[in-house]
């Protein structure tokens, strides 16, 4: 009766001081800093992709149709950016609804579709980072790029089929895809992992 | 080097190859000046925007200021109706001239010339011909924008082609509204 006694009472006092926060190891699900990281990169995503026109960075230069791709890998970053700092899949999601909804909320012509586009993107880019792990390259540049190239690459095919544009010639096709490939693996996957190692020099607290 | 490095150079010399042969295959089979930008950006008013060809009796080249002229019937801030792929409704105001004002004015349509097709000067064109009887009967809904709400169209132009969607009901009038509009193709 004794022993189980001192049982108890020390299995009371570990509950009361159990450790808590963003950098207690056992931590499985999301702390709350990942929480924030998420809602506040997503938003400023969604700020700047719906006001800021960076198609004119390609326009003067490469005339063809498609070849605004070339830019349009700064759609996923933020979601890269944000599994830098938390190392957590799920944050990706949460991220790319947050920056979804707030497209949305700007008046995208896609109307809540972007929404769905934002979920798209995430969820391969998701897929690329575990596919990355699995072949031992979850934490090198050409791991980044990839899964960053897989996230951004499927938008493209996306937004063409749904805009019907079959009548359009497949050279545009082909070279629309391969610039949101392109665009994925240099600004989503290596710009984002330069800017996630940037703030981490910074000080800003990772999660993992 | 190491293997993998050396893979990742394979990669990216194949990639940079297809991107380079299919611009250059794109360039020349779609008639795209790589410059057209530029030119358009920096040229003036004064610079030559759109050409007509096709079944035509003469080539018609024109600049911007030329659209603009009073030669051609104008169409001032009229509200259009869209309709893209998707189903998704809006209106835009745009002043131009009305497209068959120029063919009239010019009088460059040979007697068999049946339809209109719209190219951009990014290799985009529009979904389909056009019969030339429906520019003919709606003169104020299929214009050569330099307007949008009052403002030169400096992201999408310096000219855009217009077709109401009261003229198509049955198409998504987004596919022509062509923007960089560089070349209307008659048949």
């Amino acid at each position: 009766m004794k022993i189980e006694n001192i049982d108890s009472i020390e299995s009371n006092s570990k509950d009361s001081y159990k450790p808590t926060g963003y950098l207690h190891e056992k931590t499985k699900g999301l702390t709350l800093l990942d929480l924030l990281y998420s809602t506040i990169i997503g938003v400023m995503g969604g700020i700047i992709s719906s006001l800021i026109p960076f198609s004119l960075l390609i326009k003067v230069w490469y005339p063809l149709t498609g070849g605004t791709q070339l830019v349009s890998g700064h759609h996923v970053i933020w979601a890269t950016i944000v599994y830098g700092l938390t190392r957590k899949k799920p944050t990706i999601m949460l991220t790319m609804i947050t920056k979804g909804i707030l497209e949305f909320l700007f008046g995208d012509p896609w109307g809540l579709l972007i929404i769905l586009v934002n979920l798209m993107e995430g969820l391969f880019l998701m897929i690329g980072f575990k596919l990355m792990e699995k072949i031992g390259e979850g934490e090198t540049k050409l791991g980044w790029a990839i899964a960053g190239g897989l996230g951004n690459f499927i938008q493209a095919p996306f937004f063409w089929i749904i805009n019907q544009r079959w009548y359009l010639h497949w050279v545009l096709w082909v070279l629309a895809f391969i610039f949101a490939f392109i665009s994925g693996l240099l600004i989503t996957g290596l710009l984002g992992r330069t800017v996630k190692n940037y703030l981490i020099k910074a000080g800003v607290p990772t999660t993992f | 080097m190491e293997r993998r490095n050396f893979y990742i150079m394979i990669m990216s010399i194949i990639i940079g190859m297809s991107v380079f042969w299919l611009s250059l295959y794109a360039f020349i089979i779609l008639d795209i000046d790589p410059l057209y930008h530029i030119k358009t950006t920096f040229g003036g008013e004064d610079t030559i925007v759109l050409t007509i060809k096709g079944n035509v009796n003469r080539e018609l080249e024109l600049s911007v200021s030329d659209i603009k002229s009073d030669k051609y019937q104008q169409v001032e801030d009229r509200t259009f109706h869209f309709i893209n792929a998707i189903g998704s409704e809006f209106d835009e105001v745009y002043s131009g001239a009305s497209l068959w004002s120029i063919f009239e004015e010019e009088n460059i349509l040979n007697e068999d010339a049946l339809s209109f097709l719209f190219i951009g000067g990014d290799g985009y064109w529009a979904e389909t011909y056009l019969p030339l009887n429906l520019a003919e009967n709606n003169t104020e809904q299929i214009i050569i924008a330099y307007e949008k709400d009052g403002e030169p169209i400096y992201y999408d132009g310096p000219l855009r082609s217009i077709v109401d969607h009261e003229l198509i009901p049955e198409k998504a009038n987004t596919h022509y509204a062509i923007k960089y509009l560089k070349t209307i193709i008659i048949q």
